[in-house]
């Protein structure tokens, strides 16, 4: 599915977080959108999942605008991963992976046994299914991240958004959670639209990278194109040197004030 | 069976093994048990069904508006119903109206109040948990003035008529008020049970309900509104009894879990047999009958404590 963005607009009341955004996302990518606290980066997530309505401009998925798209329809097609969850009641996990297939059933129904066989194999895919029967309140960070993409997995979505789906976790988690998003993107051809704030995970696991900065788009492209010394410099104010790794396509980029003796 | 032990137990003792006799000899006319005939059909048997139907409202809308509400701590009586109900009673109770007119405006002025915490929660605070909880809070503050003005206007004799209405009792309940509640309370309690996937789903926070595509503001309405109203029936009947609506949900949860799909019909069950058996205590454990409300108070608060205590641990964000 083809995600169009044409001058997306939006403003916290008077205060403007998106300004004339105009992106062209291509299916079967994962796109990380990387950008300082305050660049809009989630504002821009929250309006491709309709949680926001912005003030002006245009999404298109394969043409149609997504606001004229019925909820469950709407729901049917995105999976959005929120960054903070907290609930107050101890539910298994398989039922909240379970209310995945909300968008599916009717306003009476409750989910059927093929649902829940879905959640489970849901759970499957990103290494979980021991969790199933767990109290999700009881779940460490990296398991409840990984529950929540599993629920919107159930969702059997055309695109996913997750925003910061790396933020407060320990550095094994991280490349676990990214590592799940990418061989979903890689097997099920579905879109990922990822928010981060680390220019290397950017740069390893991302099909392309958007650069935003108060409320701009700054660079589009493949992440070691927009990921360099010179863009940094610009974007954090940083000097950095881009390392390659002799036989291997990873490339990470380290500030040079880590030099200082 | 705690039907069957509520019916029996009383000034005047029924035997169990009676009943069957008396529905047979209601149906074919005959009357060889007068006296037992008239204590079970015209005493026991209302008191008792309005008795379940009270707990079994009560456990269900207070579940499901904690769930609504995402917030362990809510019950019906939050929305401004309870103090909505009293004004409307007092109101007629202080002016004489006479029969029935005190239910049909403690139902009224129930609904009113919660259709004002509903106004007042969507003008700034766009319907979320925390400006509906609010609402009803400053609400019920509102009514409770309200009835102090008019419990300092009316007549001694009526003030304790309105503080005898307020504390919640079963013995003064007949055929009508069943019959009146009945309606009312059931397509609550069947629109909210049917509803009990989308209420699950709507605890999970507004943006992710959102994002599963519920339209949030409509459906958190709808729930309210049918909680509301079954709550109105009952209380207009019974009186404010408290602590059935904030016990029977932790308690529910934990005999069957937070399971989505039985916790709403289980809860159903536990508070009509909740409120049965503590009305059986408050007709036999003294001479004279306590008031309904003030027995599920006594053992209300301990026995929240306690469920709040061995349960803190698992809801999120409280450790």
């Amino acid at each position: 599915m083809i995600i169009t963005v044409e001058d997306l607009t939006f403003y916290y009341d008077s205060i403007p977080a998106l300004r004339n955004v105009s992106v062209e996302i291509l299916s079967g990518e994962l796109v990380t959108v990387l950008g300082p606290n305050g660049s809009g980066k989630t504002t821009f997530l929250k309006c491709l999942c309709r949680l926001l309505k912005p003030r002006a401009g245009y999404i298109r998925f394969d043409g149609q605008l997504i606001w004229k798209m019925k909820p469950n329809r709407f729901a049917q097609l995105v999976g959005y991963v929120p960054q903070i969850h907290s609930s107050s009641f101890p539910y298994r996990v398989i039922d909240v992976v379970a209310s995945g297939r909300t968008p599916y059933l009717s306003t009476f129904a409750v989910p059927s046994k093929k649902d829940y066989e879905l959640a489970y194999q849901a759970l499957e895919a990103v290494g979980c299914q021991e969790l199933a029967e767990r109290t999700y309140t009881q779940l460490s960070g990296g398991e409840l991240r990984l529950v929540l993409i599993a629920r919107a997995l159930a969702q059997q979505p055309k695109v996913l958004l997750l925003d910061e789906p790396t933020s407060h976790l320990d550095f094994k988690n991280k490349i676990t959670v990214m590592h799940v998003i990418k061989s979903l993107v890689k097997e099920r051809r579905i879109t990922a639209i990822v928010t981060e704030h680390d220019p290397n995970i950017a740069l390893a696991f991302s099909d392309k990278v958007i650069l935003m900065k108060k409320g701009r788009i700054i660079a589009y492209g493949k992440p070691d194109e927009v990921i360099n010394e010179e863009t940094m410099k610009i974007f954090y104010d940083l000097d950095v040197e881009v390392i390659s790794l002799p036989n291997s396509r990873l490339k990470f980029i380290i500030p040079k004030m880590l030099n200082i003796q | 069976m705690a039907l069957t032990l509520h019916i029996c137990v009383g000034k005047y003792p029924l035997s169990p093994t009676i009943i069957p006799a008396l529905f047979i000899e209601k149906l074919s006319g005959t009357s060889e048990h007068a006296l037992e005939q008239l204590v079970f059909f015209d005493i026991r048997l209302p008191r008792a069904v309005m008795a379940a139907l009270f707990g079994a409202t009560m456990g269900v809308t207070g579940t499901a508006l904690q769930s609504t509400l995402k917030n362990p701590l809510v019950s019906p009586y939050i929305l401004g119903m309870s103090s909505g109900a009293a004004v409307g009673a007092a109101l007629s109770l202080a002016l004489n109206f006479g029969v029935l007119s005190t239910e049909v405006l403690a139902f009224a002025f129930a609904l009113l109040a919660v259709f004002l915490t509903l106004i007042i929660s969507s003008v700034r605070g766009s319907l979320s948990p925390v400006s509906i909880v609010l609402a009803g809070v400053v609400v019920s503050a509102l009514f409770q003035g309200v009835l102090t003005i008019i419990q300092i206007m009316a007549q001694p004799e009526n003030v304790s008529a309105i503080i005898g209405w307020i504390a919640g009792r079963l013995n003064t309940v007949h055929w009508n008020h069943v019959l009146l509640s009945t309606p009312p309370a059931l397509i609550g309690i069947l629109g909210i049970t049917l509803l009990r996937w989308r209420i699950f789903v709507l605890s999970m926070g507004d943006e992710e309900a959102k994002a599963l595509g519920i339209n949030v503001r409509r459906e958190r309405v709808i729930v309210i509104l049918l909680a509301s109203l079954a709550v109105s029936s009952v209380v207009a009947a019974a009186g404010i009894i408290g602590w059935v609506c904030l016990i029977t949900p932790h308690l529910t949860r934990l005999m069957v879990g937070s399971d989505p799909k039985k916790l709403l019909p289980a809860s159903l069950s536990l508070g009509a047999a909740l409120l049965l058996m503590a009305d059986t205590l408050a007709k036999s454990v003294w001479r004279y009958e306590i008031p309904i409300g003030v027995v599920t108070t006594l053992i209300g608060v301990p026995l929240f404590l306690y469920l709040l205590r061995r349960s803190i641990h698992v809801y999120g964000g409280w450790t």
